[in-house]
């Protein structure tokens, strides 16, 4: 082994993908000098599947990023090319921003930012080894020989670890169609005993959209009010384009019903677990037989080319077959398919390994983030790479660990359903997953988490600033919307209730009005003492009326959180041994004795306690204190 | 508990094997068994299901669509939430009964100063406990003993005669009955029927009645007893006449204490809340699924309907075991084609 190492860094980033990217930009602004070592310089942030970013809990997922001072949502809103808040008609802890983005806009807006980040060090190389002493990360070993030395070290390799691509029977090693797989990374995690299983995606074939026939498809035009994804962006500036709904048909079923032997996916080819919400259209017309047709978006690439997304087709059928298929699509009779759809199986490390700084337990100062970590989705990457970034810059700096609480952000539950549970497909978020989603809106992420990304030094003075005049700005109309009262014999009363069609009773205040079902926001604004509103903005006053509309929601939910944590109190002798516990198994023992909790409320924290081991943990506590 | 640990128990069968250990009669020892073959459980399952079921496409509609909740099919979850929450509620009360099996009957027999409570206390127990006199007022004390009636516990409670009096031990005597009768399960209201009654007969028997209440005309050895004197108490209020000097009518009194566990009203067989924390889990589990009723009928947002939901799952999961959040994915993958 080469002896002498070629550049020294404090943290070295492995993949250069929405978690490598975030991960680098953290470490860097926490002052590490930090290398970005990918496989191309040119793929850097490069959107493998689908080109949007955001949605329903993936949206609050950037939200959160950026309140902690992250970077997707701030090149999202530069690069987005149709902005739509989902969920519009419901309730905001439901609603969340999604754009398309113009594929290339991102990856060279993302390349663009990470450059002119200080700190930050750009290097192209395929790493093939890891160099650890004593248990330690030293550094790693990359294919043209030169060695990089860190003290802490952040893989996040996507899809790329023994990446097997699959069209048909014909199968090849990849890391994304076109770029070559990491082979040899994947067998040095093997090698130091890392349990490592296989999933499974996919993705549709791409269009030539000069071949697509547009008026047979239902156009689906952006939000006239795009909502932007950063705190910081105070509008959209790219020009905005429609998307294209369209369906599968009976014919469309008939063909991939007869040919499933022809799908890697049902020959037995593919052994790695693919996600149920995500499925291939051979997934689909399978477990849904009853089903005539299925919702179809095409999604543009980006400004400067015709190329098609076609989203809801992800195969993995020969070519001849998905050429055959998009063309039994009324609007799509003629049309080229230019990139086949493929299914990808790669390698991911059980994230039951990790600590809640997503380091590995079996080497200090390896982070993983991402994919490895078995979940899908930019988002999903993106977040777990910022928590290693920072984690991993705490670390070299000795400082304590960062990390969320599920109670405060997704993120939080994200990493502890990671960590905890591990996973059996790989992982999206969705709303449902937090059982705090009331309190985790996407327009409140700011309040709850910008502080830590302050502490953490991620958002400097002036993103200070803004953050603090919004938060003082959300105080003011608060107390105004209480305040103000419309009376029976005020000139707005009579307007009020034409507008709202209801009985007002002798009196309203703004915030009761604000509540009612029905009552848009945008209405309320005119109302709003006129001091306080040529301050303000729509938006400012939407997220006021979302804390009064779930306010008494949340203190119920509270209330019965605290009658569960009553039992927190309860105290644990300092010198209990837990293997005296009965009914606790040998590896509950562990992870309390690790922890060695001093009440029962800490031990429920530990993560991985099954409520089996909390009950009679609970039971003993009891019986031994009478 | 170590059995739950090991996965063998849920947590209701394990409470039930506490319950088993602490009963004290068979009937008890019969419902224990019952809840250690997951009975609880089993019967709250349909419950979860039928939960979830509302839940799903609910969630389904949050998390994939944006189409909102059609009103007809609004209408029918309202219709199963209702019905759900009387199922619960039918549960719960089935929780005193089930409370008096384990931890016995508390009769307290309560009364006008020497119309025979002690006499009759003596005689449930078949023994001379109670210190009886002439002198009225002579019980200054609430006095407590266990018997045994067809294998159900009874607690009987002696209690100091009701009457306005300034003698301050007896005041504190009846400060206690009106505590005993306000934890009694039933109410032995004694009259002398020997005389007719009294403005304060009257009132005690008006107190009692807001609780399960025995009406009992002691003294039927007497000439001048007369079943007549009680008459004008009401339809409701059958007195039984007893002797308890001599024992006559004590049987049928015995068994019109545990007339609500006779074979007529109470099917050993059928099933009883015994364990207090899941009679609070399951009233808890109604208000939330009342609510959640409520707010689907005024329509508002998903996610406020689901809060009240999970709120109701919750409160179930804490008797039988959590469901997930990978439960109701589970469930929406499988029901729905989700995913672009």
């Amino acid at each position: 082994m080469k002896e002498s190492f070629d550049e020294i860094f404090d943290v070295i980033v492995i993949g250069a993908g929405h978690a490598g990217c975030e991960a680098a930009s953290a470490c860097a602004r926490m002052g590490c000098q930090t290398a970005l070592v990918t496989i191309s310089l040119d793929m850097i942030g490069q959107m493998s599947c689908n080109p949007a970013v955001g949605g329903i809990a993936k949206g609050h997922l950037v939200r959160e990023i950026d309140a902690l001072g992250g970077i997707m949502g701030r090149i999202i809103d530069r690069t987005g090319i149709q902005f739509r808040l989902l969920n519009r008609s419901r309730g905001p802890a439901v609603q969340a921003p999604r754009a398309q983005a113009d594929r290339v806009l991102y990856r060279t807006e993302m390349r663009h930012v990470l450059e002119f980040t200080p700190n930050l060090h750009l290097r192209q190389g395929v790493v093939t080894d890891f160099v650890i002493k004593n248990g330690h990360i030293l550094g790693l070993k990359l294919q043209d020989t030169r060695c990089l030395q860190a003290n802490a070290v952040i893989l996040a390799a996507g899809t790329f670890l023994n990446g097997l691509i699959h069209t048909g029977r014909s199968t090849y090693t990849a890391g994304r169609a076109g770029e070559p797989a990491s082979i040899e990374l994947a067998q040095s995690l093997k090698t130091l005993g890392f349990p490592v299983g296989r999933l499974k995606t996919g993705t549709p074939p791409r269009l030539d959209g000069r071949t697509i026939d547009w008026d047979a498809f239902e156009s689906q035009p952006a939000d006239e009010r795009p909502v932007p994804f950063s705190f910081l962006t105070e509008s959209i500036e790219q020009p905005q384009v429609n998307c294209h709904i369209g369906y599968t048909n009976e014919e469309v079923h008939k063909v991939i019903s007869n040919n499933l032997k022809e799908s890697p996916l049902y020959s037995g080819q593919i052994k790695g677990v693919g996600p149920r919400y995500c499925p291939s259209i051979e997934d689909k017309v399978v477990k849904f037989p009853e089903k005539s047709r299925h919702q179809l978006f095409l999604e543009p690439e980006g400004y400067d080319t015709y190329e098609v997304y076609l989203n809801g087709f992800s195969t993995s059928l020969p070519f001849e077959l998905q050429q055959e298929l998009v063309h039994k699509i009324p609007g799509l009779d003629q049309t080229k398919i230019i990139r086949p759809g493929y299914a990808i199986e790669y390698d991911f490390v059980d994230p039951r390994e990790l600590t809640p700084f997503l380091q590995t337990t079996r080497v200090q100062g390896l982070f993983f983030a991402g994919q490895i970590n078995g979940t899908t989705g930019y988002e999903e990457a993106a977040c777990q790479g910022l928590l290693a970034g920072v984690n991993a810059a705490l670390y070299i700096q000795g400082r304590e660990g960062f990390t969320l609480r599920r109670e405060e952000s997704y993120i939080g539950v994200l990493i502890d359903d990671l960590i905890t549970h591990g996973v059996d497909e790989p992982y999206r978020m969705f709303t449902s997953r937090a059982e705090n989603r009331l309190n985790l809106r996407y327009d409140t992420s700011d309040a709850r988490l910008s502080p830590y990304g302050r502490n953490l030094g991620l958002l400097n003075d002036n993103e200070w600033s803004r953050f603090s005049s919004r938060r003082d700005r959300i105080a003011k109309i608060r107390t105004s919307l209480l305040e103000t009262r419309f009376k029976r014999s005020d000139r707005e009363y009579e307007e009020l209730g034409r507008l709202v069609q209801k009985d007002l009773g002798d009196s309203i205040s703004l915030a009761v009005l604000s509540q009612l079902p029905g009552v848009d926001s945008s209405m309320v604004f005119n109302y709003v003492p006129s001091d306080i509103r040529a301050h303000i903005n729509l938006s400012e006053l939407e997220t006021t009326v979302g804390d009064l509309i779930y306010h008494g929601y949340i203190r119920s939910q509270n209330l019965n959180n605290d009658r569960i944590r009553s039992q927190g109190d309860i105290s644990i002798p300092k010198n209990l041994r837990f293997n005296q516990v009965n009914g606790l198994s040998h590896e509950m023992v562990e992870r309390l004795e690790r922890i060695r909790p001093q009440t029962f409320g800490q031990a429920r924290h530990i993560p991985g306690m099954t409520s089996g081991a909390l009950s009679a943990l609970l039971f003993f506590l009891r019986t031994s204190r009478n | 508990m170590r059995a739950v640990a090991n996965g063998r128990l849920n947590l209701t069968q394990a409470e039930a094997v506490r319950d088993l250990i602490e009963a004290q009669t068979h009937s008890a020892v019969r419902q224990a068994a019952r809840q250690l073959g997951g009975e609880l459980s089993i019967r709250l399952q349909p419950i979860k299901d039928a939960l979830l079921e509302i839940i799903v496409p609910l969630e389904s509609s949050l998390e994939f669509v944006e189409d909102d909740l059609p009103d007809d099919i609004a209408r029918n979850i309202a219709q199963e939430l209702s019905a759900l929450s009387v199922m619960v509620d039918e549960m719960a009360a089935s929780f005193r009964r089930g409370r008096l099996l384990k931890e016995g009957l508390r009769v307290a027999l309560v009364g006008r100063p020497n119309v025979g409570k002690s006499s009759l206390f003596n005689k449930l127990l078949s023994s001379d406990r109670a210190i009886v006199t002439e002198i009225p007022g002579t019980t200054r004390d609430t006095i407590n003993e266990v018997i045994n009636i067809e294998g159900i516990p009874v607690l009987i409670t002696d209690t100091a005669g009701v009457r306005s009096s300034q003698d301050r031990i007896e005041q504190l005597g009846i400060e206690r009955t009106r505590r005993a009768i306000a934890d009694a399960d039933l109410i032995l209201a004694i009259l002398d029927g020997s005389r007719p009654l009294t403005e304060e007969d009257k009132s005690i028997i008006c107190e009692a009645s807001e609780n399960q209440c025995i009406v009992v005309l002691n003294k039927s050895d007497l000439e001048g007893f007369c079943i007549n004197n009680a008459q004008q108490l009401g339809e409701n209020l059958i007195p039984i006449p007893v002797s308890a000097k001599t024992g006559n009518g004590i049987t049928a009194l015995c068994s019109e204490i545990i007339k609500p566990f006779s074979s007529d009203n109470f099917d050993e067989n059928s099933f009883v809340i015994t364990n207090a924390r899941h009679y609070d889990l399951l009233r808890r589990t109604s208000d939330s699924l009342h609510s959640s009723e409520i707010l689907i009928r005024q329509s508002v947002s998903e996610e406020l309907i689901l809060s009240k939901l999970y709120e109701a799952l919750r409160f179930l999961g804490e008797i039988t075991g959590e469901t997930t959040s990978e439960d109701v994915l589970s469930q929406i993958f499988s029901t729905f084609c989700i995913g672009k």
